[in-house]
C-alpha cells in the first residue's frame, strides 16, 4: 500500500512534482502515464528513497520513505531500470545474484541459498538458459527479463518498472508486458511508467496520469483513457475503437463518411 | 555454474603456484647465483623448520638480507597497485581509472621531492611521500563534497586539478634543487625503483597495506553493485555513498603505502586489472584475488629484469611501461579480443 499526500519535489529552484496525492493498493498493475518531463522518473526516485528532500508525505505500508534505511527500503520496493549497458560485463546469473545483496551480511558474498533463489527466478521468467551468458551479449528483451529476475530475487513486494518497453522490438514488448501482468496477478504491486497508451489499455489495472508534476487523473483504464486525456497528455488527436480483444487506441481522428 | 566457480579457484590456485615458483627463482637470480634447493632450505630454516646447514654464510646473507626484502616488497607493491586499480575502476565505473586518479601519486611525488630538498634521510622521504599522498586524496575528497552535481565527476575533476597543482609544485622543487645531488635523487625517485630495499621498508608498508587490503577483500562482492551506478546500488539495498568512500579510502591507503616505498610505478594499476578481467571475468569475487596475484607476479618479474638485465639497474617505472605497454597492445589487438 503506497500513500502519497501532497508530495512535492524540486531540483534546486525548478519544481518537478507539485502537490501529488494518490493511493495505490496492494497487487495489480498501475500504469504511470505522462509526456517526457512530466515527473514520472522523479516520482520513482522519490519512492526509492533516492531523493529524500521531498516535501509532503510518501508512505509505504505506513512507513515514511525518507525515514527508512536503504536496506529496509530495499526489502519493500525494488526498481527495474531501463536496460542500459553496464561498464563491465557480468553473467546474467551474477546480475540476478546482485538482487540478493540486501539479504546477506555486509562482508558476505551470495551463498548457496542466494544462488538457488537466483536460478529459480531465472527459471520463472523462462531464461534459465541465459544464466551463464554475459549481460552485454544479451538482446534488449533478454536484458529486461534479467533485470526483472534480479528484482524478484530481491524479494520485495513492490516493483517499479521504468519504461520497460523502451527500445524493445514488438515481440519483446509483449513478452515483457505479459510478464509484468502475470507478476501483478500473482501478488506483486507493479507500478510502471510507460509511453504506450495501448499497453495501458491492454495490461494495466489502474492508471495515474501526470502532467507538469501534477496529478491529471487516476482510475481504471476504462474510466480515464479517452480522447480528451490523450489530447491533454500528448497534444494529438486519437481514436478509441472497441474490438473483441479489448479497446484499441489509434493516433489520428476517425474518418466519418 | 558450480563448474565455473571451480574454474575460478583453479585459476587462482595456478596463479598462486606460479607466484611461489617465481618467488623462489627470483631469490636465486643476481650477480651471485644461489641454487634453488639451497634457497628453499634457507627460507625453511628462516621460518623455523630445522634444516641441516648446507649453504655458505654469503648465500644466506645474499638471500635473506639483500634479495628477500626487495622481492617481498615487489610482490606487495604489485599486489596493492593492482588491487587499488581494480577497485578504482569499479568505483568510478570507468575502465580507464588507475590508482593515481585522485592524485595519490602526484601527492607522493611532491612529498618525496620536498623531503629530499630539505635534506631528509631515506626514511623521512618515505614518510613524507606517504603523508602527502594521503593528504592530496583527502583534499580532493573534501573539494568534491563541496562541489554540486554528480559526486563521481567532481571527484575525478578535483583529482585532475589537484594532481596538476602538486605536479607543478614538484617541478618547482626540481628547479630549485641542488643539481649535483638533490636533483638526480628526486629524478631517480620519480622514476620508481625498488633498489636498496631493506626490511624497514617492508615493515613500514605492510601495516597500511594490510589495513587497506583486508576491507577491500571483504567488500569485494559489493564492489560489483557500485559498478551499476549509485541509484541502482541503493535500490538493491546497498549504501552506495558510504561504500564508495570506504573503498576509495582503502585503495588510497594501499596506493600511498606502495608509492611511498617504491616511487612512481605507473601502468600496472591500470593494466593488470584488465588482464585479470580477461582471465576470470568482471565479478570482483574472483577479480580482486586474481588482480592481487597477477599484480604481485608481474611486478616481481619486471623487477627481476630491472636488476638483472644490465649491469646497472633500470628504474622499474620505465620498465613496466616498456614491457607492459606492448604486451597490452598485443592483447587488445588480438582477434579474440573483438568478441
Amino acid at each position: 500500500m503506497i500513500e502519497v499526500r501532497e508530495l512535492s519535489f524540486a531540483y534546486g529552484q525548478s519544481p518537478v512534482l507539485s502537490g501529488l496525492s494518490f493511493t495505490i493498493g496492494e497487487g495489480g498493475l498501475t500504469a504511470l502515464l505522462g509526456c517526457n518531463g512530466a515527473g514520472k522518473t522523479t516520482l520513482f526516485r522519490c519512492m526509492l528513497g533516492l531523493l529524500p528532500g521531498y516535501t509532503g508525505s510518501l508512505r509505504i505500508n505506513g512507513r515514511e520513505i525518507r525515514r527508512c534505511s536503504v536496506r529496509e527500503l530495499a526489502r519493500q520496493i525494488t526498481w527495474i531500470p531501463q536496460s542500459q549497458s553496464p561498464t563491465f560485463n557480468y553473467s546474467a546469473l551474477d546480475m540476478v545474484l546482485m538482487g540478493t545483496t540486501g539479504q546477506t551480511g555486509l562482508f558476505s558474498s551470495p551463498g548457496v541459498r542466494q544462488r538457488r533463489t537466483a536460478m529459480e527466478k531465472l527459471e520463472q521468467l523462462g531464461i534459465a538458459h541465459l544464466a551463464g551468458r554475459g549481460f552485454l551479449h544479451l538482446s534488449g528483451g533478454e536484458r529486461q527479463l534479467v533485470l526483472i529476475a534480479r528484482a524478484l530475487a530481491q524479494q520485495a513486494p513492490i516493483l517499479l518498472m521504468d519504461e520497460p518497453c523502451a527500445s524493445l522490438d514488438f515481440g519483446n514488448q509483449s513478452r515483457v508486458m505479459e510478464q509484468a501482468r502475470q507478476l501483478a496477478h500473482s501478488g506483486y504491486t507493479v507500478i510502471m511508467s510507460t509511453h504506450h497508451p495501448q499497453h495501458v489499455l491492454s495490461y494495466a489495472d489502474r492508471v495515474i496520469a501526470l502532467s507538469d508534476g501534477r496529478l491529471l487523473t487516476g482510475g481504471t483504464p476504462g474510466e480515464v483513457m479517452n480522447e480528451a486525456l490523450m489530447r491533454t497528455l500528448y497534444g494529438i488527436d486519437t481514436t478509441f475503437v472497441d474490438s473483441p480483444m479489448g479497446r484499441i487506441v489509434l493516433p489520428g481522428r476517425a474518418q466519418t463518411d | 555454474m558450480r563448474k565455473k566457480r571451480r574454474s575460478y579457484s583453479l585459476i587462482l590456485a595456478l596463479l598462486a603456484a606460479g607466484l611461489l615458483v617465481l618467488f623462489l627463482i627470483s631469490c636465486g637470480m643476481g650477480r651471485y647465483p644461489v641454487p634453488l634447493d639451497q634457497i628453499v632450505r634457507i627460507l625453511l630454516r628462516r621460518m623455523g623448520i630445522a634444516m641441516e646447514t648446507t649453504w655458505t654464510g654469503a648465500m644466506e646473507a645474499t638471500v635473506l638480507r639483500i634479495r628477500l626484502p626487495r622481492i617481498v616488497l615487489a610482490c606487495m607493491v604489485g599486489c596493492c597497485l593492482s588491487t587499488a586499480g581494480a577497485a578504482y575502476q569499479g568505483v568510478f565505473q570507468n575502465p580507464m581509472a588507475s590508482p593515481d586518479l585522485l592524485g595519490a601519486s602526484s601527492g607522493a611525488a611532491f612529498g618525496a621531492a620536498l623531503a629530499i630538498l630539505l635534506g631528509a634521510k631515506m626514511g623521512m622521504v618515505t614518510l613524507s611521500a606517504f603523508a602527502f599522498s594521503l593528504l592530496t586524496v583527502l583534499l580532493v575528497m573534501l573539494i568534491s563534497v563541496r562541489a554540486p552535481g554528480k559526486r563521481v565527476i567532481s571527484l575525478i575533476l578535483g583529482g585532475v586539478m589537484v594532481s596538476s597543482l602538486f605536479s607543478a609544485g614538484t617541478s618547482y622543487i626540481k628547479l630549485v634543487a641542488d643539481p649535483s645531488d638533490q636533483l638526480p635523487e628526486i629524478t631517480y625517485w620519480l622514476m620508481g625503483s625498488l633498489s636498496g630495499t631493506g626490511m624497514a621498508s617492508v615493515l613500514f608498508a605492510c601495516v597500511p597495506m594490510t589495513l587497506g587490503l583486508v576491507p577491500l577483500l571483504l567488500l569485494r562482492w559489493r564492489l560489483n553493485l557500485l559498478t551499476l551506478g549509485d541509484d541502482e546500488a541503493r535500490a538493491l539495498g546497498v549504501h552506495a555513498g558510504g561504500l564508495r568512500l570506504t573503498v576509495v579510502l582503502c585503495s588510497t591507503l594501499v596506493t600511498a603505502a606502495s608509492v611511498s616505498v617504491s616511487g612512481l610505478i605507473g601502468w600496472i594499476g591500470l593494466v593488470v586489472p584488465h588482464l585479470a578481467r580477461k582471465l576470470v571475468g568482471s565479478d570482483y569475487r574472483a577479480l580482486l584475488p586474481c588482480s592481487m596475484l597477477m599484480g604481485a607476479g608481474f611486478l616481481l618479474l619486471v623487477d627481476d629484469v630491472s636488476r638483472n638485465l644490465l649491469p646497472t639497474e633500470i628504474p622499474i617505472g620505465i620498465l613496466t611501461a616498456f614491457i607492459g605497454a606492448p604486451f597490452f597492445l598485443y592483447l587488445i589487438t588480438r582477434k579474440e579480443a573483438a568478441e
